[in-house]
């Protein structure tokens, strides 16, 4: 029975070198040219902003953890499934109510998640979770913002330029640091503090 | 399986000292893979043709007869272009990636059904081999498992560009992809249940029955056997919608939506590795229709058993078959409209999961019915689909070395009525050689 998976395994090598033929021939035919805009992320032709590691929505993780549940039942339905045509009788009537009593605790906990709006895509769908999280509680969060999302038109003039450079010449260390902590955004230190 | 066309053409087992059926697995790989590699422009010809007659265009006509050989100088384009690579990738996994798409979508062929072929022993016993490249018991997970795998393409693609389209194309495809399989393996299930077990060989000689006793031949392994319509239709609705949005295509083309995401996980890549993504993309849509075919539609089963479709061999059924799932597929890019996100996934987990659980049991409840039925009631036999389980009735468990679970070589293997062991009807015993140990 294990030659029968020896072709497959011939198919994976032969998919394998069709793949690196295809990556190796491009590599040799093409052209290689590169210059310092050819090789910027692409971002409809303005210079990229920011790092492209963005955060990214939780519900993207809840779907994978959903997943897994999900795939394990079904995981567990396949031995079942071979098997359960060619039982006799008695025995077919307690396999199809053993299953009957899983994927009824799994429905269970489908419908849990499913009243608790996890699989709401659209926040605007989603019932409030009354157990934990109260309308004030949500009243009193902050918004979340990505980036300068939703702050309207910049003013320039409050816009930081950064630490300017320390005027040599100062008569002391104590001066040019006091110098240096005015015009930059270092806040105190927790020691510092505690010391004035 | 095509017995009429089997018997045109049965080859000798051994050939110059070669035992032949040895060989018909590899056959199959080469041929798998060839038939994949040349029908890939074919394809993407076929989607540009009918997508223009649909939008009432011309379409390409400039390269080869009616444009037949624009996408062959289009692959030839894109191999002779620069790979250029943005800065600040993680170079390993934006190398890998397109190369992880394109292995595992074309491995995940080599358990697809092609046809039967018929051999003769020395003492003239003749026992048919099937043309595929892995005849293995797990061919079903075997498939599931290579369309998981090319998760690790997108996602791997979509981090590793360094680009924020590409991240979040990446991360839609990926929930996508997992969303969907889940209703697939279930709409699946409901055929597996059905056929007992997990070899598509299997599975499409279970659907080479009567229709019901005393059925004309013509009728056996006819479209009325196919699981399409034995499985009540809507495994095979959910199994379609599944596949379309598995392979990414429109209208669930979220991952790749040109209008907010440019391409999606493969903004970054150019030349030969774009190309790679778009190899891949077609070669999954041919193995799910293909998957498709074999399951609910008969494989390389003719849709009647009489003679102009049977002396058309099973290979030709099952690309005809693939075909038509193409053509479904451009058909569909032709007509809808792209989902909204939350659309998507509300008909994966709200629709499509709970309906293709409660089918499922539906199934299994209608066969344990059946049971009943016949228990109560030996007449009602007749009127029942003549399936494997009702022509051995008192079997004890009709385990065979090769099913899945129970392992036991030294029983003799169970001998079904079903053509793929031997010739129809009574089984050649010849000089004591049962058919069954043949094989």
């Amino acid at each position: 029975m294990a030659s029968s998976y020896l072709p497959i395994l011939v198919m994976i090598g032969v998919a394998t070198a069709v793949a690196v033929a295809m990556v190796v021939g491009s590599f040799l035919l093409g052209p290689k040219k590169p210059n310092e805009y050819k090789s910027l992320p692409y971002e409809c032709g303005i210079i990229p902003v920011g790092s492209a590691r963005e955060r990214f929505p939780i519900k993207f993780y809840l779907i994978a953890m959903l997943f897994i549940v999900f795939d394990i039942e079904t995981v567990f339905l396949y031995p079942w499934a071979v098997t359960y045509s060619r039982q006799h009788l008695a025995m077919k009537m307690f396999y199809f109510s053993e299953m009957s009593v899983f994927v009824v605790i799994l429905f269970v906990g489908y419908f849990y998640i499913l009243g608790k709006g996890a699989l709401d895509w659209d926040e605007s769908e989603r019932t409030p979770n009354t157990d934990v999280i109260t309308p004030e509680i949500v009243a009193k969060r902050p918004k979340i913002r990505f980036g300068n999302e939703g702050s309207g038109p910049v003013d320039l003039s409050k816009v930081p330029i950064g630490p300017r450079l320390p005027v040599y010449g100062a008569s002391s260390q104590e001066e040019f640091q006091s110098y240096e902590r005015q015009n930059s955004y270092v806040p105190y230190t927790r020691s510092e503090k505690l010391l004035k | 399986m095509l017995e009429k066309f089997n018997h045109l053409f049965i080859f000798p087992e051994y050939f110059h000292g070669i035992r032949l059926p040895g060989v018909v697995p590899y056959i199959a790989v080469l041929g798998s893979v060839g038939f994949i590699l040349t029908i890939l422009p074919m394809l993407i010809w076929i989607e540009r043709v009918v997508l223009a007659l649909m939008q009432d265009r011309s379409g390409p006509n400039r390269v080869g007869p009616r444009g037949l050989l624009q996408s062959s100088a289009d692959a030839l384009k894109l191999f002779m272009k620069e790979d250029a690579r943005p800065k600040n990738v993680d170079v390993s996994l934006y190398h890998i990636a397109p190369a992880i798409a394109v292995v595992t979508s074309i491995s995940a062929a080599a358990v697809l059904p092609l046809q039967n072929i018929t051999f003769e022993h020395a003492n003239g016993v003749q026992f048919s081999v099937p043309l595929m490249a892995g005849d293995v018991n797990i061919g079903i997970l075997y498939i599931l498992a290579m369309s998981s795998l090319q998760v690790y393409g997108v996602v791997m693609a979509g981090w590793s560009s360094n680009n924020k389209y590409s991240l979040l194309g990446g991360l839609r495809a990926s929930a996508q992809l997992i969303s969907y399989e889940l209703s697939m393996g279930l709409s699946l299930l409901c055929v597996i249940v059905m056929a007992g077990s997990l070899q598509l060989n299997k599975i499409v000689d279970s659907q080479n029955i009567l229709p019901f006793a005393g059925a004309p031949e013509a009728l056996r392994g006819s479209v009325m056997c196919w699981y399409w319509i034995r499985s009540l239709i809507v495994p095979v609705v959910i199994y379609t919608i599944a596949m379309i949005a598995e392979t990414n295509r429109s209208p669930f083309d979220l991952p790749e939506a040109e209008s907010e995401l440019v391409a999606g996980f493969h903004t970054e890549y150019t030349s030969m590795k774009f190309a790679m993504f778009f190899t891949a993309e077609y070669v999954a849509m041919l193995v799910v229709s293909g998957l498709n075919a074999a399951m609910f539609w008969g494989g390389p089963l003719p849709p009647l058993n009489v003679v102009p479709f049977t002396l058309i061999p099973g290979f030709v059924w099952l690309i005809l078959k693939i075909m038509g799932g193409i053509f479904f597929y451009t058909w569909l890019r032709g007509t809808l409209p792209r989902l909204r996100y939350d659309a998507l996934m509300n008909l994966g987990w709200k629709k499509l999961l709970p309906l293709g659980l409660v089918w499922l049991f539906i199934i299994a409840g209608m066969n344990l019915g059946t049971d009943l039925l016949i228990h109560q009631y030996p007449g009602a036999k007749q009127f029942v689909p003549q399936e494997a389980r009702f022509l051995e009735p008192e079997v004890k468990s009709t385990t065979s070395s090769d099913d899945f679970g129970s392992v036991d070589d030294n029983q003799e293997p169970v001998q079904y009525n079903t053509p793929s062991s031997g010739r129809r009807g009574s089984a050649p015993h010849i000089k004591g050689i049962p058919v069954s140990r043949v094989r």
